[in-house]
């Protein structure tokens, strides 16, 4: 998408899968997308490389995460497990995607998680991803943190389900990017749904004649919009504004200079709803 | 001592139409007042305004005598000026779910209450889901999960970084957590590691079981960490429900301040409100437990199982007194347990039948508390365990709704065991005498409750003031079943048919059913005659439709005896033979018709031989009255010497049993006729029963045993002999059939009034029966001497011939 307001098609949706609750979350919205807009889904499931050496050494021993028992592990029983976790994964996959009449492929692939994906990104136009942390909580993982800053296409990552009506928050700031990411959320919303245009400036004054000078293409959409100011975006600050709105997904652009990439990771860490990173 | 027979006016008593100042029953007001029945009224007065326990109503008497009637006006009348008696209310019981509150209100508060508690649930569900639903709560929500999530994230996150600079990374597996070292951002491939020396990798395993233990430890707090944010969210989410709570009954607790019941009960709704709060959060139908929007499934669940626990704040309005003006008076037609004492409905729930308080019903004792129950005792009697348990409650003072399984100990599921209700209630137990006598009788408790007997009589006087009362009844029940109007000789005809009724000319019947049924017969003749008022020919046909209708019996008896197959003779004259009469009662019609008792005697020891008893086929009544000739022999012919006789009587052709005494005259006639050797003859019928001093005394069904003896002669023709010998007591009785009463004015057909043996056999033979002489015997030529000399002639033979084989005459 340029800053003129044209966009890039969104024809290959890559998914990042590995049978957690926030994946499976993730894969159900890829295919609501994939469905508006005829991609192809592609998931792809990593087999942890560090993982598996960390089996072959010999005092290793798996604590369990409810229980806090300590056992020991070996590398066959490891891979036997991630291989029935890639078949579980695939099938789910497949089953989606049939129900929705989607042309689909899937890989399953061993090394490290991050380089994997994002070499397999290179030939999506997105990338979705469910984020999971230690605490199954909002933190994001060492995976999604680095395609946060990393990822050389657009980046949705989510935690829990979310559907394409959910009310949404696009960051506008007047900039190219951020206009790629209100065009991006102009593709991504449903017809109808609320769209939260949140305006960064130092002053109210400023915030509002960016926001107007936005009225002819709110003209041309099908959305209930909303103008928000907020003259800091640093910290949770996002996170809390889109709790207030009611919204469950935040578009912004990756490159914005309110962001420093590292607050962009963190912010997309702090973020208690899905975020979509346009690039 | 010839007697003489009745002259035609004393076999009918007319009606008076002089009582009479009316042309036809529109010129008479209504009665009012139930008449003839001055004992039952005094009574229901006193059961009604007696008002300590146990003075319950027993009215007894036939159908038709006016008990419902009498009952229920008595009860409306002391109804209306009694106050209006609270509403009763059943609420859930949050201490002991399964005994259902019960809560009294004035007289149309219950209504208001169930009102005020169903817009209270609805507003309670509109508020919470706002309370809940606002940024408010949302957001300290997630600050509270946050906190917890937060402490996790950088308990983890210090671990991990602790580890990071001993050089290991923790890795997460499919179902756990691993340390692994690591060079250069990458896990160590085993066979490097095994290339390490053993001091650096004994080294690497020390720290990392070090590190094994930290994260044990940590896992180990996080349970803790999420009670700690459950009970936060906990309190958080009973601060919101006390807000909304609160707010939402202050009103209530302000307009219910004198009814410290509900009072309770609202702080009790509040209070598992609060401790709900986070069930019904749960219960938010618009989400998943994710937070994400529900399926239609899971909204659908949801809505069910919010439906049924928001029940549990519903009003169950039990009594409703909201419409009445004074206290209740409920008529209960069909005294069912569950429609007497209430019942809990059931409703299928998942496939099992389930019951709560709001499916409580009641019974007609809870409609009628504070006020008046009117029950029939037969249908009370009938249905099971009814008895029993209006006696319960009578006896408690209260009603307490049990299902009957549930009183039996049979049930085994779970069910509910509602609060007791106080109950103060005046019961009219409504039945027939027999059903009062048993209950005196069977049941020792029966007076304790039902202290105050009604006892209404079928018939009164026929007296001029209540001739004219029962010309006003007829009026008004024509009137009331909007009937024509009867003339006045139609009044009459129906008074005279009403002293027929009870076999009486001076009573009436006072069974008001009957009488009904006769006027809406006769209304229908006057109809199909377009004749504007009931006249007395349509009374007569009505009589006559009637009798007609179930004469198939007596009919058929006549043509056996027209036909010879039953032998009855109406002229010339027998031995030991004679007619006696009898009726029989099919339904409410009864007739008379003759029968022909013959007797024999012989040689004996001075028994009378009842051959129906023999046979079994003898009543004790009739066994009595030939048990009572003996004694009239042997007191006027054996006084000083033995009977040496032995006879036998019969009712021939007599198929079924025989009961009653009003034979025994003329079985003491024929006995006479067959011991003297004299013909009786055989054109007389006789009826009466007879005492050991030869007085003959009355029998009933006078009327119908002359006119069954009447047909038969008449089809025969009469000979001017033919008559009947009935007990001068019951010439008061007589009503006869016109046809009857015209054949003795023409002389053809005759009642004789008897009042002893001594008239009647003097009739029946042509010969007297004699006086006794100083010397304690009789003229020759009279019955008591024919009947002396054949006594000592087989006396004597008794005492000299003894194997001699007897002598037997008929």
């Amino acid at each position: 998408m340029s800053a003129s307001g044209s966009f890039d098609e969104i024809r290959r949706i890559l998914i990042a899968l590995d049978a957690s609750p926030a994946s499976q979350a993730a894969l159900e919205l890829a295919a609501d997308l994939a469905v508006r807009h005829k991609a192809e889904l592609v998931g792809i499931y990593v087999e942890d490389i560090n993982l598996l050496r960390s089996a072959g050494i010999s005092f290793t021993e798996e604590v369990g995460e409810f229980s806090g028992i300590s056992r020991n592990v070996d590398s066959h029983q490891v891979e036997h497990e991630l291989k029935a976790h890639a078949r579980r994964v695939e099938k789910l996959l497949s089953s989606i995607a049939a129900r929705a009449n989607l042309q689909w492929t899937f890989r399953s692939v061993r090394g490290l998680i991050p380089g994997e994906l994002l070499a397999a990104a290179e030939g999506s136009d997105m990338i979705i991803l469910g984020k999971k942390g230690w605490s199954e909580g909002k933190q994001i993982g060492s995976t999604a943190r680095m395609l946060a800053a990393l990822s050389p296409v657009q980046s949705l990552i989510l935690q829990r389900k979310v559907r394409l009506e959910t009310p949404v928050l696009v960051i506008y700031d007047g900039s190219d990017e951020s206009r790629k990411a209100l065009n991006t959320a102009s593709r991504v919303c449903s017809p109808g749904s609320m769209l939260t245009i949140l305006v960064p400036a130092e002053k109210e004054q400023a915030a509002s004649e960016i926001f107007e000078s936005l009225g002819a293409w709110i003209e041309e959409q099908d959305f209930q919009v909303r103008f928000r100011w907020v003259n800091d975006l640093k910290g949770k600050r996002i996170s809390n504004l889109a709790l207030v709105s009611g919204c469950d997904l935040v578009i912004l652009a990756a490159k914005s200079k309110h962001f420093e990439p590292h607050a962009i990771v963190s912010m997309v860490e702090n973020a208690d709803c899905a975020v979509l990173l346009v690039r | 001592m010839s007697v003489s027979p009745l002259k035609p006016e004393r076999l009918y008593q007319y009606t008076d139409l002089e009582l009479f100042p009316f042309e036809n029953t529109e010129q008479l007001d209504d009665l009012t007042e139930i008449i003839g029945q001055p004992r039952a009224v005094e009574a229901v007065r006193f059961g009604t305004g007696m008002h300590s326990p146990g003075f319950n109503i027993y009215a007894l008497g036939p159908s038709g005598t006016g008990k419902r009637s009498l009952i229920l006006k008595h009860f409306r009348e002391q109804a209306s000026q009694e106050p209006v008696p609270r509403d009763w209310c059943y609420v859930y019981n949050f201490d002991q779910e399964h005994k259902p509150e019960a809560i009294p209100l004035p007289p149309g508060r219950g209504v208001e209450f169930q009102a005020d508690m169903v817009q209270f649930v609805e507003e309670l569900q509109s508020t919470l889901a706002s309370a809940f639903e606002s940024d408010e709560y949302r957001t300290r929500r997630r600050i509270l999960e946050s906190e917890i999530e937060q402490r996790q994230e950088t308990a983890f996150e210090q671990l991990k970084n602790k580890a990071q600079k001993e050089s290991f990374a923790l890795l997460r597996t499919p179902a756990g957590l691993v340390f692994a070292p690591v060079k250069e951002g990458e896990v160590i491939p085993p066979e490097d590691f095994q290339k390490l020396p053993d001091d650096v990798r004994q080294g690497m395993e020390k720290q990392v079981q070090q590190l094994q233990k930290e994260l044990q430890a940590l896992l180990q707090e996080i349970p803790t960490w999420q009670r700690e944010m459950r009970a936060n969210i906990l309190e958080l989410n009973h601060e919101m429900t006390q807000l909304v709570v609160s707010g939402l009954l202050e009103e209530l607790l302000t307009t219910y301040a004198d009814h410290q019941q509900v009072i309770d009960y609202l702080k009790a709704v509040e209070t598992d409100i609060i401790d709900n709060a986070s069930r019904l959060l749960e219960l938010d139908l618009n989400r998943d437990k994710d937070g994400g929007e529900a399926s239609p499934e899971r909204r659908r669940r949801a809505e069910l199982a919010f439906e049924a626990f928001m029940r549990r704040y519903e009003v169950n309005l039990l009594v409703n007194n909201d419409n009445l003006d004074g206290a209740p008076v409920i008529l209960e037609d069909n005294p069912t347990y569950q429609n007497l004492i209430g019942r809990m409905e059931n409703i299928a729930r998942m496939g099992t039948l389930t019951t709560d308080f709001t499916l409580i019903k009641p019974g007609s004792l809870h409609q009628a508390n504070g006020g008046y129950l009117v029950l029939d005792a037969r249908k009370v009697l009938l249905q099971p365990y009814v008895w029993e348990a209006l006696k319960r409650a009578l006896d408690s003072h209260q009603v307490r709704i049990e299902s009957p399984s549930q009183m039996l100990g049979v049930l085994s599921t779970i069910s509910l065991e509602p609060q007791p209700i106080p109950l103060d209630v005046k019961i009219a137990l409504l039945g027939d005498r027999m059903l009062y006598y048993l209950l005196s009788q069977s049941d020792p408790e029966f007076h304790e409750h039902f202290k105050v007997q009604a006892d209404f009589a079928e018939e009164i006087p026929r007296s001029a003031q209540n001739q004219q009362l029962y010309a006003q009844m007829i009026a008004t029940l024509a009137r009331s079943k909007e009937l024509r109007p009867l003339e006045k000789a139609a009044v009459a005809r129906v008074i005279e048919h009403c002293a027929r009724q009870v076999g009486d000319s001076e009573r009436l019947t006072i069974q008001v059913n009957n009488i009904v049924d006769l006027l809406q017969e006769a209304d229908y003749w006057a109809g199909n005659g377009d004749n504007a008022l009931i006249r007395m020919d349509d009374i007569q046909k009505a009589i006559d439709g009637r009798i007609y209708r179930a004469d198939r019996v007596r009919e058929r008896y006549q043509e056996n005896i027209l036909r010879g197959t039953i032998m009855i003779t109406t002229d010339g004259a027998q031995v030991g033979q004679i007619n006696g009469l009898s009726v029989v009662q099919l339904g409410d019609f009864s007739f008379g018709f003759p029968s022909r008792i013959t007797a024999s005697v012989k040689r004996g020891k001075g028994d009378v031989i009842n051959i129906e008893r023999e046979v079994e086929l003898s009543g004790p009544l009739h066994s009595k009255g030939v048990l009572i000739l003996s004694g009239f022999l042997g007191q006027r012919f054996a006084a000083e010497e033995p009977l040496a006789l032995s006879a036998s009587l019969v009712f021939e052709q007599s198929y079924s049993g025989v009961d009653g005494d009003s034979a025994s005259s003329a079985e003491l006639y024929a006995l006479l006729s067959a011991i003297s050797g004299v013909s009786i003859k055989q054109s007389l019928a006789v009826t009466g029963s007879v005492n050991q001093h030869g007085l003959v005394q009355a029998i009933g069904g006078v009327n119908e045993k002359i006119e069954g003896f009447f047909d038969i002669c008449k089809e025969r023709g009469f000979n001017g002999e033919q008559g009947v010998l009935i007990p001068a007591a019951n010439a008061k009785h007589l009503m006869l059939r016109e046809d009857v009463r015209k054949a003795a004015a023409a002389g053809q057909f005759n009642i004789f009034p008897i009042e002893t043996i001594d008239q009647g056999i003097e009739l029946l033979t042509g010969i007297p029966m004699g006086e006794v002489d100083e010397d304690g015997d009789y003229p020759a030529d009279t019955i008591s001497g024919m009947v002396q000399a054949r006594l000592r002639q087989l006396a004597e033979k008794e005492n000299g011939t003894d194997n001699e084989k007897p002598e037997e005459s008929a």
